[in-house]
């Protein structure tokens, strides 16, 4: 095990934002899809960070505050809009969310 | 001392905000604050909810325009808070188109929300808000700017889709909206991402010209390229239109459908702007050509087989995307303003005329349920003359047919490109067009040479009305005199072409 | 930071990322998670950014997993629709596929770039003063316009789920 360096960071967050947009795509539940979305964004965060200590500059870290926040805000619309239609239908899956498919 | 200052080897003072230092702000800051004033209304009445929400909240985009209009002409272009806020005659011209959408889907909104029985002040505030968010995002080239104006253009957006909360499909199509949304952000971001990571700056305008051979950059490049392409709804990013454009409450398709297409094809002008030192390295021309013609192609087919009006329009807007990215393939090859110009010329007969056509399909629809598909709309060319009529205007204008505007933003687009040999891409294009007439004739033929099937009472709304007349009027004017001039507004397409001149 | 604190957290990310993406109970994917937040968090610490690593576990876990698993509580999600919600199995190996070879470019891509020592940078790097700083003055304008994104956040809850009417 060597050094670490910003290129480990930058892997490890390759990594985990392509199993999050897997999630994304090959997911059918809507609150899963919304987690995967939130992992995605996780991974940008790790790289954003890596890269801010690498360049020795806060722009990284200044991003990846406003993306938690944005992230935060998602959610919370995501989960209001998943109530609301569970309210109306109780489902959370997409695929019984045809009425647009007809 | 702060620790800061030393870490990014610049001193950190609060920006200087006395004086005028903030008007360029302020259209943004019209929009946004002017939002808040609309929450305050709402919830101090809130008891009453019948207070005349569209002439209140139709104030601010009135008041963005005119300050639009004070700066014309002979506006230089200046920048607050650095890089992050620029304000040049392309930001202008975007602003405008964005603040016309905004101003009609609010003039529509009153009597379509009165209809489905949701009348409330904060889907003003709503429309409010994503417009300003809209006015953000084509006016800089600071990345966490253009993320956070790309935010706020959407959230709202995904909310007014889901707004009729009893309706079924109104929801859903939120929920695909919100999901595909927030996935394109987490690619627009990881793009972001890249390119400060190559550069170590997030001005793109300084980051894509200080190493376009990194392929870290090169690769954030795409990623973020393709943020734009969901936004302005081009395959291979088009999936989720149709259903989101059905779905949605009508008059958020009509404000959606064209506000969101002028503020990211503004965007991505400014973008390819700047990222002239990538695209030479990477095959960005080719690719945009692919996109371009994949667009028109899979709008004009999908649509040709609709029989509801709403998703008609929607797979008919992915054709125009197709159309404007013919536009943005010569700007990104050869660099010539000119071209981009004739893509904002595109953008403003595109408002009008979709505006107008969704405008029309809110009068015909009765109270509670909506009347969309084609078939129902048998006779009504006759009932309804002048609603028929416009209809008519509004239909040969998408469909590229002179003398209407749509005609003549075309002929722009595709001699530019000739102009730059993309003479194969301007033939699949005319091509495309001629099939597209098919499918808007069909709602003309149902209009004037089918029999009424319906009884059919006309609700009168005198603001939707004038909305629509107005968007007709205009689209005649512009079409067949692209180049007179009002007392005090200068000629369009010298207008267009001025506002891309300065460009940054 | 030292390689094996990398590596463990490196390792439970990954681990718990695709106990997220696989797991078909909704409450099982949100505390894998919780992990992969809390285990990044501790990565964040080791990247200089303190005040980035509070905020991830304050924010991320504390708040949005927490409020994400009470939607699964509030919703209720009975057996048979976790049934219905079983993995479509084709399209999920076809995107698997596709994002791994796409991991693969990228990362061969992105470790072309040549690593370059980071730069030095003093011991108040990423403090909540250094961040406080800038959030003020630099990013003033970025800092009000998120002020309007969480509003609109708080508005558009309120008016897609309040009960009522």
């Amino acid at each position: 095990m060597g050094e670490i360096t910003t290129g480990h960071y930058v892997a490890l967050s390759v990594v985990l934002f392509f199993i999050g947009s897997v999630g994304v795509l090959g997911r059918k539940n809507a609150i899963t899809v919304l987690m995967s979305v939130e992992l995605m964004l996780n991974a940008v965060n790790l790289a954003l960070l890596a890269f801010s200590r690498q360049w020795g500059n806060h722009a990284g870290q200044m991003l990846a505050f406003f993306v938690i926040a944005v992230a935060a805000v998602e959610a919370a619309v995501g989960l209001a809009i998943l109530v609301a239609i569970f309210r109306l239908r109780e489902t959370t899956n997409l695929d019984d969310m045809s009425t647009l498919n007809e | 001392m702060n620790s800061g200052s030393m870490a990014s080897g610049a001193a950190l003072v609060f920006p200087d905000l006395s004086g005028g230092a903030l008007n360029p702000l302020l259209p943004f800051l019209i929009l946004s604050v002017g939002a808040l004033v609309l929450l305050l209304l709402d919830s101090l009445f809130a008891k009453r909810n019948n207070l005349p929400w569209a002439m209140i909240s139709s104030v601010l985009p009135l008041l963005a325009l005119a300050t639009y209009a004070t700066r014309w002409p002979g506006q230089s272009g200046t920048t607050v808070f650095g890089p992050m806020y620029i304000e040049d005659p392309f930001a202008s011209f975007v602003g405008i188109l964005v603040c016309i959408a905004t101003l009609f889907g609010m003039l529509l909104s009153e009597t379509y929300l009165k209809k489905m029985g949701r009348y409330r002040g904060d889907y003003f505030a709503l429309l409010a808000f994503s417009a300003s968010g809209m006015v953000l995002f084509a006016s800089t080239t600071e990345f966490l700017t253009l993320f956070l104006g790309l935010e706020l253009l959407s959230i709202p957006v995904y909310i007014l889709t889901g707004f009729l909360r009893r309706d079924q499909k109104s929801l859903e199509a939120a929920m695909k909206y919100f999901l595909l949304g927030a996935f394109s952000s987490a690619l627009f971001l990881f793009g972001g991402a890249f390119i400060y990571g190559a550069t170590g700056t997030t001005d793109l305008a300084v980051a894509l010209r200080s190493a376009p051979q990194s392929p870290m950059l090169q690769i954030g490049f795409v990623l973020l390229l393709s943020g734009f392409l969901f936004k302005a709804a081009t395959v291979p990013f088009h999936m989720w239109t149709p259903d989101v454009y059905e779905g949605a409450p009508t008059a958020v398709t009509a404000f959606m459908a064209t506000s969101i297409k002028a503020a990211s094809f503004g965007a991505l002008g400014r973008l390819l702007y700047n990222a002239a030192p990538v695209t030479q390295i990477l095959p960005i021309p080719d690719m945009l050509w692919w996109i371009a013609v994949l667009t028109m192609t899979v709008g004009n087919f999908a649509a040709l087989t609709q029989s509801n009006i709403k998703r008609m329009l929607a797979y008919s807007s992915i054709a125009h995307a197709g159309y404007m990215t013919v536009g943005l393939v010569s700007f990104a090859s050869s660099g010539d303003t000119e071209a981009l110009a004739g893509v904002l010329y595109y953008l403003l007969a595109y408002t009008l005329m979709n505006i107008g056509a969704f405008g029309v399909v809110i009068l015909w629809s009765e109270k509670g349920t909506e009347r969309l598909e084609i078939g129902e709309y048998a006779g009504l060319g006759w009932k309804t003359p002048a609603l028929g009529l416009a209809m008519t205007i509004f239909m040969i204008s998408l469909a590229g047919i002179p003398p209407a505007a749509g005609f003549f933003g075309k002929y722009y687009i595709f001699r530019n490109a000739v102009e730059h040999g993309y003479v194969s891409l301007v033939v699949l294009g005319v091509l495309n067009s001629a099939l597209s007439v098919y499918y808007y004739l069909r709602v003309l033929v149902a209009l004037y040479m089918r029999p009424a099937t319906r009884e059919f009472t006309m609700d009168r709304s005198v603001v939707v009305g004038s909305v629509v007349a107005f968007c007709g009027l205009a689209l005649l004017w512009i079409g067949i005199a692209p180049d007179t001039v009002l007392p005090g507004v200068p000629a369009l397409v010298g207008w267009v072409r001025e506002s891309v001149l300065t460009l940054r | 930071m030292n390689p094996i604190l990398f590596w463990l957290f490196a390792a439970i990310a990954v681990v718990s990322s695709l106990f997220v993406v696989t797991k078909r109970s909704p409450m099982a994917n949100a505390l894998a998670l919780a992990l992969v937040m809390t285990a990044l968090a501790g990565l964040f610490a080791g990247l200089s950014a303190p005040f980035l690593f509070i905020i991830q576990i304050l924010v991320y876990t504390g708040a949005v997993v927490v409020l994400i698993i009470f939607v699964i509580m509030l919703l209720n999600l009975r057996p048979e629709e976790l049934k219905l919600q079983a993995l479509q199995k084709g399209k999920f190996f076809a995107s698997a596929v596709v994002a791994l070879a796409l991991t693969g470019l990228v990362l061969r891509l992105v470790s072309a770039e040549g690593s370059t020592p980071p730069a030095a940078v003093p011991a108040s790097f990423g403090t909540v003063e250094a961040i406080a700083d800038e959030l003020f003055t630099t990013y003033l304008l970025p800092f009000e316009v998120v002020s309007f994104i969480l509003l609109v956040g708080i508005i558009g809850a309120v008016v897609v789920a309040k009960r009522g009417e």
